[in-house]
């Protein structure tokens, strides 16, 4: 194998992994609160979107008035962004779950449906239902390798991947090692038995919600600046690949979400840039049925016990 | 200190409960002093532990009052507290309506902990992918809350706290012999061992009374026998009111001062262990009669 294809090769595994990073902060969401109440939240891609929208608003307003550095730009964005998703992380638990906790397991995937849509129909009669642009903040790219045959790493790719392994690396300690974590881990196995230990469980379940939401606003304020277009429709299908990638890593499983995640971000760009960019997708959800017939929990899955 | 002893902790008036057409209980009374230890006995299906479902807020009940005395030593309508009190035009009644309307909304049965009741339950719960000393540290949660955000700012604050948290967790470990198990999964542990960290987990709720759901089931007579004496110990060192479930007659006899039998939903009788051993409706509930 010649040079030109490794820098391919390598290449196409930077991209994968910026995508598959994207991927994974958005299946966190999917995972944790599958996790804690057994449910999938399936207005969490649209969180997703609307994370898109502000971002681009709070660009919008701070270019307006001018006077910061990009950098302080970015920050603001991030933030401010987080703060509304996690507003709104809160509010999808409060209405669409919360009052339906003690009614059929069906009815709060109904309802969590029924949210997707009315944020995406809100979001197409108020901001138009065509593509929006931003324009790019952080110009400019990593180059690896020679004159003619490199690979490259945009700052904005660059940003994306620390942003997700610093988050990543603090959602652990979270979890693991705090109070909050130990309390999450707790109602998850036992709710009632929380309870009874003075835990506040719907507490716990509305955290996780947000969280879930703050890690989603993270992908979508850097995929925003680094894509710079959007629509109110990007929520759906990036979010069912998300799903896909919890699933198949495990759901339920923190590191499993990352790993899933990297896997069909990396599977995805590996297939468009060597066979075919149409079939990408339909190659993910391939690989996603191959490993659950052979390992039907996912990859990092438990395998679900009987409880005797 | 002994009129104090007197002093009633609990007292359930009139106590009702039905699943639509079913009484599950039916005008329950009894009370127990502060200090003491007593159980709840009866045949299967006679309620025992729909009393502690509606002592710690798992039921509603339809009719009648628990009251609680909290550690101020006022009276508290535990209904009250979970933010299940029906609305009523009694005067006193609404004074607690609105005093407590907020926990119809923020309430719950974690606000147990709050009016200082433990409860384990029949099976083992204990949080089996943790470990032993989480389990611990899991229900000193109120004692230690809204840590997060300021450990945030002043992590050292944060860190007096776990370390707080660990010894007190390191001193029930070494009261019921699990220090040299610490870090093990809660699962792993053999069955005799689970129950005694249930009961230390329990204590670390800062309860005053504790209400044990058939402690000794399932434990061999050895183990039954290092299980009644560390229920004493809780009794004499910690000054916890125990209130147990138990089927276990010499557990019962030995160390409870009450007694309450219940038998379909109502109480048949209540008193000392030497009374209820010659109670005859006692004897006729457990064993059946011949047609009076």
């Amino acid at each position: 194998m010649n040079a030109f294809d490794l820098y391919i090769i390598g290449q196409q595994l930077i991209n994968g992994l910026v995508l598959g990073a994207t991927y994974g902060l958005i299946a966190i969401g999917y995972s944790m609160v599958y996790g804690i109440i057994g449910m999938i939240n399936f207005a969490h891609g649209e969180i997703y979107m609307v994370s898109a929208y502000v971002t681009a608003l709070v660009i919008a307003l701070i270019a307006y008035f001018g006077g910061l550095p990009v950098g302080a730009a970015i920050m603001i964005a991030l933030l401010f962004t987080m703060l509304i998703t996690a507003i709104l992380g809160w509010l999808i638990e409060r209405v669409a779950y919360r009052p339906l906790k003690n009614s059929f397991r069906l009815a709060p995937l109904i309802s969590a449906i029924g949210v997707s849509l009315i944020l995406q129909n809100f979001i197409q009669l108020a901001q138009g239902a065509r593509n929006q642009a931003m324009p790019t903040l952080l110009e400019g790219v990593l180059r690896i390798g020679g004159e003619e045959q490199f690979m490259q790493i945009s700052y904005h790719q660059l940003l994306i991947l620390v942003a997700a392994l610093v988050s990543m690396l603090s959602l652990n300690t979270l979890i693991g090692k705090t109070k909050f974590g130990r309390s999450c881990r707790a109602t998850q196995q036992d709710p009632v038995m929380a309870e009874i230990l003075g835990i506040n469980t719907q507490k716990v379940i509305s955290l996780v919600f947000v969280i879930g939401a703050v890690f989603a606003a993270i992908a979508g304020t850097f995929v925003t600046m680094n894509y710079g277009s959007f629509d109110f429709y990007i929520g759906f299908v990036t979010g069912i690949k998300a799903f896909t990638a919890a699933v198949l890593g495990g759901i339920g499983s923190l590191p499993g979400a990352m790993l899933g995640g990297l896997l069909v971000g990396i599977a995805e760009s590996f297939f468009s840039g060597f066979v075919n960019t149409d079939y990408k997708d339909v190659f993910a959800f391939g690989i996603l049925v191959l490993i659950l017939i052979i390992k039907p929990s996912g990859l990092l899955g438990h395998p679900e016990v009987e409880k005797v | 200190m002994a009129q104090k002893r007197e002093e009633k902790i609990l007292s359930v008036t009139n106590l009702q409960v039905s699943f639509g057409g079913i009484r599950a209980l039916d005008g329950v009374d009894f009370s127990i002093l502060e200090g003491s230890i007593s159980a709840l006995i009866g045949p299967n299906g006679a309620g025992k532990t729909t009393v502690f479902n509606c002592l710690t807020g798992f039921y509603r009940p339809s009719g009648g009052s628990i009251n609680f005395k909290n550690s101020q030593g006022h009276s508290l309508n535990l209904a009250a507290l979970f933010g299940s009190l029906p609305f009523s035009w009694n005067r006193d009644q609404l004074s607690t309506y609105f005093k407590y309307l907020p926990n119809k909304f923020f309430g719950g049965t974690h606000l147990v902990t709050r009016a200082g009741i433990g409860r384990t339950f029949q099976n083992i719960r204990l949080f089996k992918e943790l470990s032993v000393t989480e389990n611990l540290l899991i229900a000193m949660h109120r004692d230690f809350r809204g840590t997060l955000i300021k450990g945030l700012f002043f992590p050292k604050i944060y860190q007096q706290n776990e370390k707080k948290q660990l010894s007190k967790a390191k001193y029930w470990l070494e009261r019921v012999g699990l220090l040299s198990l610490a870090n093990e999964r809660a699962g792993d542990l053999p069955y005799g061992l689970q129950r005694k960290l249930e009961i230390a987990r329990t204590m670390c709720v800062n309860p005053r009374l504790i209400c044990l759901d058939e402690p000794a089931a399932g434990l061999n007579p050895a183990e039954t026998e290092e299980l009644s004496s560390l229920i004493l110990s809780l009794k004499e060192i910690d000054k916890v009111t125990v209130l147990l479930i138990e089927h276990d007659m010499s557990l019962v006899m030995n160390i409870c001062e009450q007694i309450v039998v219940l038998n379909y939903g109502q109480v048949i009788a209540k008193g000392t262990p030497e009374e209820i051993k010659n109670n005859p409706k006692v004897i006729s509930a457990y064993l059946g009669t011949e047609n009076v």
